[in-house]
């Protein structure tokens, strides 16, 4: 195929460019890539497309009814796993059992280390949304064995029932 | 006009020419930017702004805002070129701004993919001081501003791959020889499987523009900022070693007549494309680095590289419009420099 510019190289680049949610597609050389300048780079930040291709042979749509929106922007899990793009901060929570193996396998792990937030490490309720349901019951196992150890057993069977609870439902 | 950034060369300068670090933020109450129109995006800007100029006087003194919406087209794309913002960014003028120093050095891309895409660019291999200086005005921010943050995932972005610390490291390096040897593509591939990008920094990636690559963490999430530092810095190191030994095992005779082949084509050429001199420049920057030559510095040479390209051009000269015009501006004044 001919560069679409000069009509006179071969094309090797494919150009996409999105306006307005149309996309149009570019063929073009190499020189003319790079002579347009910005179309020709590689973005090496762009990293949408690698996330929208694990979510393609992962997820199937048709389990994902009935439709579960996020209460803040209103993205359903297809919204974010057609764009490739989580709505807001809040989706994280919601769509949490969703994400979180996603995350896993894009890096390898799904805990934060490094800074952090000034507001947001003072914040517990907030971290609170994103414990998984083996830490919370790891959490109440500790709290049990202190409710015992200070002898207020009707604490502690409150916390026991509540365990219970929790692994059947897992 | 003040000297910009890439104006001076940095620690292992010949090989490394500059380091840029990317913190990626969102402001917890408001949906990511792919979910925001213009008005929105202008309301977030603002923000930005506000909270910049609260901060440390200073600081504050050294910035300006640039409404994208108000530059000509080729003003946005040379920015483009500059690394200062990104290509998509550029082309999607409509409520999308930006926050600039004086010297270039430090780019605020403001709802771009995340609300804030912090950018500290450094001549040289500077991980570390570029790291800090991005901290520096990220905590200054967060001041004001309050960012997206969980316990789990650390800071939130809109692609999950930013996860965590949202830090992006990258340098941009030279590597002739290990592109003559062949060896960029398995380097490449090793370079992946332990988390590392190695890719052209023009064009795709048979072959990059002027030997140029850029290498960058993969990782965000589980690795702390000075770890994912290090490790790059490690890696960068070993590559530098790579293309070390891999111009030890080019003919000598070969290099010397190449460098000054391409010294008297841009000393005297009257037309000259980019991609043309995007190759000659190259072997200039090799040259230097191997100490053939010496009347050029890599100073020189870093602000051709920025300067000669097209939108740059067009956005500094109007003759530079008419592409014919355009090249033969661009030999005139790489003569110019190199006199
Ligand atoms: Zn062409
Ligand atoms: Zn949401």
């Amino acid at each position: 195929m001919l560069c679409q510019k000069c009509k006179k190289h071969t094309a090797t680049t494919q150009v996409k460019r999105t306006i307005n949610g149309i996309t149009e597609e570019f063929f073009l050389c190499r020189d003319c890539a790079a002579e347009i300048g910005f179309n020709g780079f590689i973005n090496p930040f762009s990293s949408a497309g690698f996330f929208s291709s694990l979510f393609n042979d992962k997820m199937d749509e048709k389990s994902l009814s009935p439709v579960k929106r996020c209460p803040k922007c209103n993205s359903s899990l297809s919204d974010i796993t057609s764009l490739g793009k989580v709505g807001c901060a809040e989706c994280y929570s919601v769509f949490e059992n969703s994400l979180s193996p996603l995350i896993t396998k894009i890096h390898g792990t799904n805990h934060h280390c490094g800074k952090l937030s000034p507001s947001g490490s003072a914040n517990e309720e907030k971290g609170n949304n994103f414990k998984t349901l083996e830490e919370e019951i790891a959490e109440l196992k500790v709290k049990l064995n202190e409710a015992v150890e200070s002898q207020e057993y009707e604490q502690a069977a409150v916390i026991r029932d509540k365990i219970k609870e929790m692994e059947e439902g897992k | 006009m003040s000297v910009k950034w890439y104006e001076k060369s940095g620690d292992l300068g010949d090989i490394v020419v500059s380091t840029r670090i990317r913190l990626a933020r969102n402001l917890e109450q408001y949906p990511f930017p792919s979910r925001l129109n213009a008005e929105q995006r202008k309301v977030i800007n603002s923000l930005f702004e506000d909270a910049m100029k609260k901060g440390n006087s200073t600081i504050a003194n050294d910035f300006d805002f640039i409404s994208l919406e108000e530059l000509n087209p080729f003003e946005a794309r040379s920015m483009a070129e500059r690394h200062l913002i990104s290509p998509e960014f550029a082309a999607r003028p409509e409520g999308h701004g930006v926050i600039l120093n004086k010297d270039n050095s430090i780019a605020l891309m403001l709802c771009e993919e995340d609300h804030l895409r912090l950018q500290v660019l450094s001549p040289g291999l500077a991980l570390n001081e570029a790291y800090e200086l991005a901290e520096k005005i990220e905590s200054l921010l967060s001041e004001t501003l309050n960012f997206a943050f969980s316990q789990r995932y650390g800071y939130l972005t809109e692609c999950p791959t930013n996860l965590g610390t949202g830090l992006r490291a990258s340098v941009m390096l030279h590597l002739p020889a290990l592109e003559q040897v062949g060896g960029i593509q398995s380097l490449s591939k090793t370079l992946s499987k332990v988390g590392f990008t190695l890719r052209g920094t023009y064009g795709e990636n048979s072959g990059a523009l002027g030997a140029l690559y850029q290498l960058s963490n993969q990782l965000s999430l589980g690795i702390d900022e000075y770890t994912a530092l290090d490790n790059l810095k490690g890696i960068t190191h070993q590559v530098i070693e790579q293309e070390k030994a891999a111009r030890e095992k080019l003919d000598e005779m070969a290099i010397w007549d190449k460098v000054f082949r391409s010294y008297g084509i841009l000393k005297n050429a009257r037309i000259l494309s980019s991609k043309e001199f995007f190759e000659h420049i190259s072997n200039i920057r090799l040259g230097i680095s191997m100490g053939i030559i010496s009347d050029i510095s890599i100073e020189t040479v870093n602000v051709l590289s920025n300067d000669m390209q097209a939108a740059t051009l067009i956005s500094r000269y109007d003759e530079a419009k008419d592409s014919a015009n355009r090249d033969i501006l661009r030999a005139k004044l790489v003569r110019e420099s190199l006199k």
